[in-house]
């Protein structure tokens, strides 16, 4: 079966008080568990397994890993020899060391980020239930989003001296994971340099984004609603709640997804993306935007930088 | 005025004159103790020093805080390690003020300073090839 979808995101935060409160109470996920430690683990009331985020109480910000679930433990067995084949040193992790997880397989993807590949994680079941359920339920706080998403992760990339990390990353997933590049971007005399990338395994544009920086870290973690109206409702509640915007609703070029993008306490950026933009299937032609068009394709109203969006990560 | 709100308790935090360095200009501006120096800066100049996050996670505001007391939150320790802050390295979205300070803008910059809010002078950004 392979990859089946983007599992969790650990990230580090400065203060977990005000870190738990912006995802359960303004983001609107549900609390899974919370160690004597203060790591926290959350999860959207569409998912039904325990948790798609680890809040780590942290003296720094940023992502600390990423985990995508495979099928079985057949896959992490395949997907261990591929790696290693590739040059990628993996790690074994036993049961329970990935927290509510069974056996897994830990590796650094070209970019530097730690990665996770595990079969199993502890099921709780969506808020709405199996049996003759609700479209969705009760007491949803803030923003309600449904689930995790996506991530985009920063990657090392230095064109004057030849390093591009995102090129690399490409590379792994594509023919190692199996992933499916939905869209890329394209600069650099004669397009020859791909400066950002989306790539999928499920049916949407992306499940993981990669885009070049002058140091790897974290773009956003993004969170899935609906439509139109709940971006802007969104917007309307990050307003209330006095959270620091970045981008208010927009429309992405790229991926066709409706965005707000938000910060969390320590900094870490956020995104609510609404549609589905179309069907990414493993056959589908790869879409290119050029570098003239590339803030067309973040921004597709503005056409503009907005802030300092590629420049301001964790 | 003032002894009407204080005599029904309203506490008016102490405002303290933050004075930064940046680029070989000086601006100045006032900030109160409860307000990060980076929202002081910014509703007043534009492009002083970046904002970013606002976090204390993305390090663009750092600045040196040169003369003054003040106390910090917490700010992420990829970007100012523990020897740096005792050495009065800060983010300015973290940075408040406890008497007047002398600052020096060392993080991002877009332009020189200028008072008069302006739209966004951000340059796209390009990869040098």
């Amino acid at each position: 079966m392979g990859v089946l979808r983007l599992g969790h995101v650990g990230l580090h935060v400065l203060d977990i008080e005000a870190a738990t409160r912006h995802y359960e109470e303004t983001i609107g996920l549900l609390r899974s568990h919370r160690d004597p430690d203060g790591t926290t683990y959350l999860r959207g009331w569409d998912e039904w397994d325990k948790y798609s985020l680890v809040l780590i109480p942290s003296d720094r910000a940023g992502i600390d890993h990423t985990a995508f679930k495979v099928g079985d433990e057949a896959d992490l067995d395949t997907f261990r020899q591929r790696i290693a084949a590739y040059g990628i040193e993996v790690a074994d992790v036993s049961p329970g060391e990935l927290r509510f997880c069974g056996e897994a397989i830990r590796f650094a993807i070209p970019s530097g980020h730690d990665f996770y590949l595990y079969a199993h994680k502890d099921i709780v079941g969506k808020a709405v239930g199996v049996t003759n359920p609700d479209p969705w339920p009760d007491g949803l706080r803030g923003i309600g989003a449904h689930w995790l998403d996506h991530v985009m992760l920063m990657c090392e990339a230095d064109p004057a001296a030849g390093v591009n990390t995102v090129a690399d990353n490409v590379e792994f997933f594509r023919t190692v994971l199996d992933f499916g590049l939905s869209e890329q971007v394209l600069a650099g005399p004669d397009g020859g340099f791909i400066a950002a990338a989306w790539l999928f395994r499920t049916s949407t544009p992306h499940d993981i984004a990669f885009g070049a920086g002058p140091t790897s870290g974290l773009h956003h973690v993004s969170f899935f609603l609906d439509e139109w109206s709940d971006v802007l409702r969104a917007a309307d509640i990050l307003a209330k709640r006095h959270v620091h915007v970045d981008v208010t609703p927009q429309r992405h070029g790229i991926t066709r997804g409706s965005t707000t993008y938000f910060f969390d306490p320590s900094g870490n950026r956020n995104e609510t993306f609404a549609g589905l933009g179309y069907l990414a299937q493993p056959d589908m032609p790869t879409i290119t935007w050029t570098e003239e068009n590339l803030w067309r394709g973040i921004f597709f109203h503005t056409g503009a930088v907005i802030g300092d969006f590629l420049g301001v990560y964790t | 005025m003032i002894r009407t709100l204080l005599a029904v308790g309203v506490t008016i935090a102490s405002t303290h004159h933050i004075t930064v360095m940046v680029d070989g200009d000086v601006v100045a501006v006032a900030c109160s103790e409860t307000t990060p120096v980076l929202d002081a800066l910014a509703t007043v100049y534009r492009g002083t020093i970046v904002s970013g996050c606002r976090g204390g996670g993305c390090g663009v505001c750092r600045v040196i805080v040169h003369a003054g007391e003040h106390r910090c939150g917490p700010m992420s320790r990829t970007h100012v390690t523990s020897d740096e802050a005792r050495t009065g390295v800060a983010l300015a979205c973290r940075l408040f003020p406890q008497s007047d300070l002398l600052l020096e803008a060392v993080g991002r910059r877009r332009t020189a300073p200028t008072r008069t809010p302006q739209a966004s002078t951000n340059k796209e950004i390009r990869w040098e090839f």
